[in-house]
This record gives structure tokens, sequence and C-alpha cells, in this order.
């Protein structure tokens, strides 16, 4: 298990992450969100060791990330690099052997890994030659061969496209399932909602939110209502307690001041029968991250 | 294989394979065959001079056709016929003497001759002519005329001093010390600056390239930056095998050339494969070693590979400096000179110039050999801590104030 401890860490007179605590347990997946700046590389850093804390403590399983063996530590940095004009072979080979594998069992998993990551590219062939999606697909493979009991992953899905981003999900899932404690960072909260066991928001180095992704989205009320039913638009914005209207061809997202709105609602679209849709959910990530977002800029 | 070997192993191979490594390996040996080629053609082509003497007196006529050598030959011819010669190039050129109202001389030569003619070997022959003929005049004997023509003898000795004593050089063994002076200063020179280029460059891909944050989850900052030297010594010492072995099969062949065996009694040979090679090949390892680390920390600074030509610039202003005073070694040993070869930087440049030319004792270059040695090592302590402090930090500041900045701020730890 991952744990941090009252994290802090200033440069020069700029505070980059104030007092962030957090648990990543073994076959966890933990998203951590927030703007650029918002201190979510800098942690990352500060838990790889190359940056020194100015307080608080990292271990994992209740030892000092110091004395972990590097072995264990799988890491995507946010700017992608690799040797140009290195072999795709001769590349995850060095990469993995410096993780600690060994040749013969390197040789058995790079196929499967390039065949799990659909690489489009021969093993000869140098880096460079390839597209940038299946350099990044290398990158990934890098990353994981090892199968690293802690994984870091710094906007993994950046640059991906979205049949590139399931494959990568579907590897982080994987790790997941192997036991893996696994941190990474995204702007993309769709992907955030679907592969993460719990969040953190940080903004300007402060954690804004953290816990379980369902239990944070219910503790902001059930205030979102997708409807699609014969009210129109001017009756609807008249309701008592109906914020916002928005207009989706036929169907309405309403933004409720209450969650109780939504019966009164529901019980006056369905007076004249049946309604092809009435769905009540909790505000999206991404509606939760501007407005939390909002509320500490303002 | 530890990873420490792994690193050392791929920057080893990757750089074998490279052709700036490959130019300065095998430069120098192109170098050393084109000129061995010339030289060999020349002396194979070298044709004496065709001088036509057109000249109405006998006795000078003869006195130049019996002075041919395998340098001049001289050969009687009117005007006419010289002229004609001249034209269809069958001569290099045309000596005209008169001897009234004293013996002078008018030579015409082809602009475009294969060999051209010493203009004082004919004033040095005509000279004797002349000499015999104002002898006869004054009614002088062969030995007044001896007395009088022979030039003061000043014999010139080069010695060095060894052991207190001073130890007589012959002539060929100062112009071999010379040669081999002016190919070290070069080599030196062009050795560092690129093992420095190969080493920053290294890095500064590396980190622009943001390679090294991957590298370091998995070494230290301190294991990846010895694997990397470690890396550039086993380079050098590759090449510096590849001259052996080149330089024993080559010697095999050489001693039996007639030219060089001509050469070789006169020079000093033990001198170049005793104590006297090995401390220069010691001060070529320190200080290759030593320019290597400098490049290391300066590697470690730049945030981008753009950066990398200004990061290395105070590598080839210090190899710049110690290849100046070396050339000033080369034409005598000044105060200037003695002080800088105990300099580090320079004195692995330096002192290596100096010993092989003689002007400094064994003793001498072990202590400049030692201060090296002692200097590399607190230099590789202290870019062990730039390094580590600023591998991964990426930063507008000039380069400068950020190797500076570590003394205040040490944000990785190893």
């Amino acid at each position: 298990m991952l744990t941090i401890n009252n994290l802090t860490k200033t440069f020069d007179q700029v505070v980059a992450v104030n007092d962030v605590n957090l648990q990543v347990k073994s076959g966890e997946i933990l998203g951590l969100i927030g703007q650029n700046g918002a201190g979510k590389t800098t942690t990352f850093r500060m838990i790889l060791n190359f940056l020194t804390p100015d307080s608080g403590q990292i271990t994992w399983k209740n030892k000092s990330l110091k004395k972990v063996n590097y072995d264990q530590i799988g890491y995507l940095p946010e700017e992608r690099g690799l040797y140009p004009k290195m072999k795709v072979g001769e590349q995850l080979t060095y990469f993995a052997k410096l993780h600690g594998m060994k040749t013969a069992e390197i040789k058995q998993q790079i196929p499967k890994w390039m065949e799990r990551f659909q690489v489009k590219g021969k093993l000869t062939d140098k880096v460079k030659d390839l597209s940038k999606g299946n350099q990044q697909k290398i990158q990934l493979i890098a990353t994981l061969i090892h199968m690293p009991k802690l994984l870091i992953l710094d906007e993994p899905f950046s640059g991906l496209d979205p049949v590139n981003a399931d494959l990568l999900r579907a590897g982080i899932l994987m790790l997941r399932n192997a036991g893996s404690a696994i941190i990474y960072s995204s702007h993309n909260m769709d992907y955030v909602e679907k592969i993460s066991d719990n969040l953190i928001m940080l903004h300007n180095g402060n954690v804004v939110l953290s816990g379980d992704i369902t239990d944070i989205r219910e503790s902001f009320g059930r205030t979102k209502l997708f409807l699609e039913s014969k009210l129109t638009s001017e009756q609807l914005a008249n309701f008592p307690g109906v914020k916002i209207v928005k207009q989706h061809k036929k169907e309405f997202e309403l933004t409720l001041s209450n969650p109780d709105i939504g019966k009164k609602i529901f019980a006056v679209a369905t007076e004249k029968g049946y309604i092809p849709e009435f769905r009540q959910v909790p505000p999206s990530l991404e509606e939760i991250f501007r407005l939390k977002v909002g509320a500490v800029n303002e | 294989m530890n990873k420490f070997w792994i690193i050392t192993k791929r920057v080893y191979c990757k750089n074998l394979k490279s052709g700036s490594w490959l130019f300065l390996v095998f430069s120098p040996l192109i170098l050393v065959i084109i000129a061995a080629g010339i030289i060999y053609y020349i002396s194979q082509n070298n044709q004496p001079v065709q001088v036509a003497v057109v000249s109405n007196n006998y006795v000078v006529t003869q006195f130049l056709k019996k002075s041919s050598n395998s340098e001049i030959q001289y050969e009687n011819l009117t005007a006419k016929q010289a002229n004609k010669k001249l034209i269809n190039k069958e001569i290099t050129g045309i000596l005209k003497v008169k001897t009234k109202p004293v013996i002078s001389a008018k030579y015409v030569e082809l602009s475009n001759a294969e060999t051209s003619l010493a203009i004082r070997k004919v004033q040095a022959t005509l000279y004797g002519l002349k000499l015999n003929q104002t002898a006869t005049q004054l009614h002088l004997t062969v030995t007044q005329l001896h007395s009088l023509a022979s030039p003061v003898q000043v014999k010139k000795e080069i010695v060095s001093i060894e052991n207190g004593k001073q130890i007589v050089k012959s002539n060929s063994t100062s112009v071999f010390n010379y040669v081999l002076s002016t190919g070290l200063t070069i080599f030196i020179m062009l050795i560092i600056t690129i093992y420095g280029q190969i080493v920053a460059q290294e890095i500064a891909i590396e980190k622009g390239s943001r390679i090294m944050e991957i590298l370091l989850t998995s070494v230290s900052a301190t294991t990846h930056f010895f694997a990397k030297l470690t890396a550039i010594l086993f380079l050098l010492i590759t090449q510096l095998s590849i001259y052996f072995v080149i330089g024993k099969i080559s010697w095999m062949w050489l001693k039996e050339q007639t030219l060089v065996k001509s050469f070789l009694p006169s020079v000093n040979i033990p001198m170049c494969w005793s104590t006297y090679s090995l401390t220069i090949i010691l001060f070529f390892i320190i200080g290759t070693m030593t320019f290597a680390v400098l490049a290391a920390l300066l590697g470690s600074l730049v945030s981008n590979q753009e950066q990398i030509n200004m990061a290395v610039m105070p590598i080839s202003l210090l190899a710049l400096a110690g290849y100046f005073l070396s050339l000033m070694a080369l034409s005598g040993d000044s105060t200037l000179v003695k002080f800088f070869s105990y300099i580090p930087f320079i004195n692995i440049e330096l002192m290596p110039v100096r010993l092989s030319l003689q002007h400094t004792t064994l003793i001498a270059a072990n202590i400049s050999l030692a201060i090296a040695a002692l200097f590399l090592t607190g230099l590789t302590f202290l870019a062990t801590k730039v390094y580590q402090s600023n591998i991964l930090v990426y930063s507008k500041t000039g380069l400068i104030k950020k190797s500076a900045s570590f003394f205040v701020q040490k944000n990785l730890s190893n």
C-alpha cells in the first residue's frame, strides 16, 4: 500500500503541494485530477524520489520509498521519451532489464504485449519510424512489461485515440487485477470515472475532494435530470426549483436546486401516460470539477 | 548483469557504432596513411631536374656537366637546341652562364615543371667554379684555397637532463620528438573535445527527451552517472587498444622498410616504449575522463538539446587554451608553459607534449599526473552532486546560475 501523509512542497515562495494525504491499496486505482499546475506531477515526482518534500512522509508497504526496490515501480512521464534511433525490441529489452527482468522472460513477454496493444510495427523497426500512436504504445509497454507493483501514470490517455485509450484502459485494469497499486492523473473525466476506484482532486496544491467516486458524486445529490416527455422547454423552465434547462433534440437536461423536485416533475410528466426517458443522476465528475475549481477561484 | 553494467554496455555499444567515435578513431590513422602515401609517391617519383647549360666557355660547361648528380642533370646545348627542348618540355629549365667580366648566370624554368631547381644549389656549384678561377688568377695553392674557403664549424648538440646529467640526443631524435609532440598536441585536443561532446550529448538527449525520468525510476542518478563514465572509459581503452594493435602490426612491416631502417639507428627508440609512453597514456586516460566528467556536469544543466552547444563551450575553450600553450611549448619552454603544465585541465594537454619534447623530467610529469588524478577525483565528486540535483530540473535559468543552485537547493535525492 502506498501511503502519503501531510506531503508539502514549495518552490521558492510558491506552494506546489500543500498537506496532501492519500492511500492507494494493492489492486486499487486512484485517479488524480486537477488543472494544469495543480500539483499532480509534483506529487508523482516526490513519490518517485525525484523531488524531496519539504515535509511529510511517503511509504510503500510501510517502508520509506527511498529503500524500496526500483524494480517494483513503473512510471509513465507526462512528456514521453524513447531513444528514436533504437530498435523497438532493443528498447523494450533495455528498459525491462533495467527493471530487473531476465532476458528469457523478456523475449517471452514482448510479443504478448505487442499483441495486447496491437502495435503496428516490427521489433526490428527503429522507434522513429513508427507512427506517434505506436510510439506511445511502445512507451506504455516499456512502463508495464515488468508488471510493477506500484504503477504511476502521468496523463496516460493524452494523445491516444478512443480505440487505443480503451487498449490502455484494459492494460491498466489487467495490472490492477494482478494486484498492482495504480495512481494516475488525467484531464479526461470520462476515463477517470470509468476506471478509478478512488479519486483525489487537487487545486493549487490543495486537496479539494477525495474518496470513492460514487460516494463523491452522490454527496452532491441527484440534481441532474434527463427527461423526454411532452412537457415543453417553457413549462420546465417555469417549474419551481429548476435552475437550468438545456435541450438536446428531444431530450431536456435540467439542473435542479433540490433532488426532491425530481419527484414533482416526474408526477407532472407522467400525468398523460408513458414517457421514453426519466433519469435523475448526481452531477458528472466534470461538473463537480468545474464547480469545485470555480468555487475555490471565487 | 546488474543495472550499472546494463547501462554501461548500452552506452558503450551505441557509441562504438556511432559516426563521431569511428571518425575519432580512424581519422588519425587515415591521415597517417595519406601522409605516408604522399611521401612514398614523392620518393618514388623523384626525377632529377633536367637543366640545359648554354655557355661559350668550355670549362664552365664541362665543370657543370661533371657536377651532375641524382638531383640535377646538366646538359650542354646551344641556345637554339635548349629553347626547342624547353618548348617540347623535355627539360626543366635553361641556365645561361656568362664568364665575363665575372661569372654570372640567368636561369629560366618552366612554370609547370614536375620538379623545380633549388637555385642555391646552382649558386653553390658556380661559386665553386668562381673560387677555382679566382684562385688560379691569384696563384693560390689548393691548401691555401681550402683554408680560405672552408666555413667555420659550429656543431649543435641536443641534450636532455636526466638524473642531473646531460644526456646527448641525436638530431634525428629531436626531429622525431618534435613530430611526435605536434601529433600529440592535435590528437589530445581532438580526443578530449570529441569525448566531451559525446558525453554531454548523451546526457542532454536523455534529459531533453525525458528518457532520463524513466531511467531514474529504475536506477539511481549516481549509478547512471558512473555507468556512463565507465562506458566512456571503455571506449577510450578500446581506441588505444586499436592503435596498439594496428601500430604493432604496422611496425612489423615498417621496420623492414629501407627509409625506416636508415632512420631507426638515430632515434632513441627505448624512450618510446618506456615509462615515458606509459605516463603519456595515463595523461590521455585521466585527461579524457576529466573532460568527460566536466561534460557530464555541463550536460546535466541543460534543459534541452538546443542548449548543448552553449553548455560544452567551456570544454572547447579549455581544450583550445591547452592546445595553444602546447604549440607554445613546441617553440620553447617558457615560464608560462612551465606554470600551466601543473594547472588542472591544461596540464593534461601540455605536460605530455613537454615530456615528449624532453623539456621536462619524468618526476615533474608524474607530479603533474598526480595533480590531474587528484583533481579528477574532486571534480567527479562535485559533478556527481551537481548531476543528482540538476538532472531532472528543467528551468529557463542560465546555466551558470543553475550550476551554482545545487549548493543552496538539493532537490533530487540519491
